[in-house]
């Protein structure tokens, strides 16, 4: 039996974690803009391993919004619901 | 039944008060949120600032209804109103640069971004203009009512941008914050454009209307701080 998290992709889980924060417009725009960046990638196409570096990515802008604290948090939760 | 003028101005003083420690203290709550080096430190710091500074100056004004020797000097009163327009405007600008410094955009066009922001700076010149005039335009500068109106226009310059970015956090926990700290100073517009145009109404109901602008301008900004606090749990 598929759990939800595994039936999701990658990028999907970082998207609608940070979708309770940003809202899924910025969400989705934020994990977009990374992805280019830390892959050169469309954001769909982002695999399970590159996700500690679209992580890092998103840090300097999870620690602005949110402070280093929560944006750490929120970073370990994405981590735990990936299994990384 | 409506108030007397005097005990009208007492509790109006009163509530206005409480609104500024509240606010004033839940800024600095908000900022110790924040770790050293996180970019709206500084913002949530210079909001707690402000408003504590703005408790201090109502609060001895309060004070001075019961006991007259509490008035603060005018000196020292004006260089409380100058370092709260400061604080809130500095607050402000920085969270603007914070949200540029992430990079993300608003889900508007970046013409429409531009002329909305160019709109909203012409309606705070507007607004904050005649007090910047007459402040100039004395024998002696008044540079209380300069200060104070600069910082007026600042932070009305800033909506715009707010907003923008809180509709584009929409659905989102932080969309609260950026939206309630915008409330506050469209607030602070319409408190400012009510004082400049007094419109004649009953007796007490034009102060009336001035204080719950200006309570409630306070208020958005505590709303803001707490908002801050839920998306950082």
């Amino acid at each position: 039996m598929q759990t939800e998290t595994q039936s999701k992709s990658p990028a999907e889980v970082v998207r609608e974690k940070l979708a309770q924060y940003l809202g899924p417009f910025t969400a989705r725009n934020a994990v977009q803009m990374v992805a280019k960046q830390t892959a050169g990638l469309d954001v769909d196409r982002i695999t399970r391993a590159q996700i500690p570096a679209v992580l890092e990515a998103l840090g300097p802008t999870l620690r602005t919004l949110l402070g280093r604290a929560t944006a750490e948090k929120v970073a370990d939760e994405i981590r735990k619901e990936l299994a990384l | 039944m409506a108030l007397d003028p005097d005990t009208a101005a007492r509790y109006h003083r009163l509530v206005l008060v409480i609104s500024l420690i509240a606010t004033g203290i839940s800024g600095f709550i908000t900022a110790s949120k924040f770790s050293t080096g996180d970019r709206l430190l500084k913002s949530w710091v210079l909001i707690g600032l402000g408003y504590a500074i703005s408790a201090l100056r109502h609060g001895t004004r309060l004070a001075a209804y019961f006991y007259p020797a509490a008035a603060l000097p005018p000196t020292v009163g004006n260089v409380l109103v100058i370092a709260q327009n400061i604080a809130i405007a500095l607050a402000l600008l920085l969270f603007v640069l914070a949200w540029r410094a992430t990079g993300l955009t608003a889900p508007v066009s970046r013409r429409a971004q531009i002329t909305s922001t160019i709109l909203g700076i012409a309606v705070a010149v507007i607004v904050g203009g005649f007090p910047l005039f007459k402040a100039l335009s004395g024998a002696e500068p008044n540079v209380t009512l300069l200060v104070s109106t600069a910082g007026d226009i600042v932070g009305l310059s800033l909506i715009v941008p707010l907003a923008l970015s809180a509709f584009a956090m929409r659905g989102g926990l932080l969309m609260h914050t950026w939206i309630y700290l915008a409330a506050s100073e469209v607030a602070w517009l319409m408190y400012d454009v009510w004082w400049a145009l007094q419109p004649p109404v009953a007796t007490n109901v034009g102060p009336s209307i001035l204080e719950a602008l200006r309570v409630s301008a306070v208020l958005f900004a505590f709303i803001a701080t707490v908002a801050q606090r839920r998306a950082m749990r």
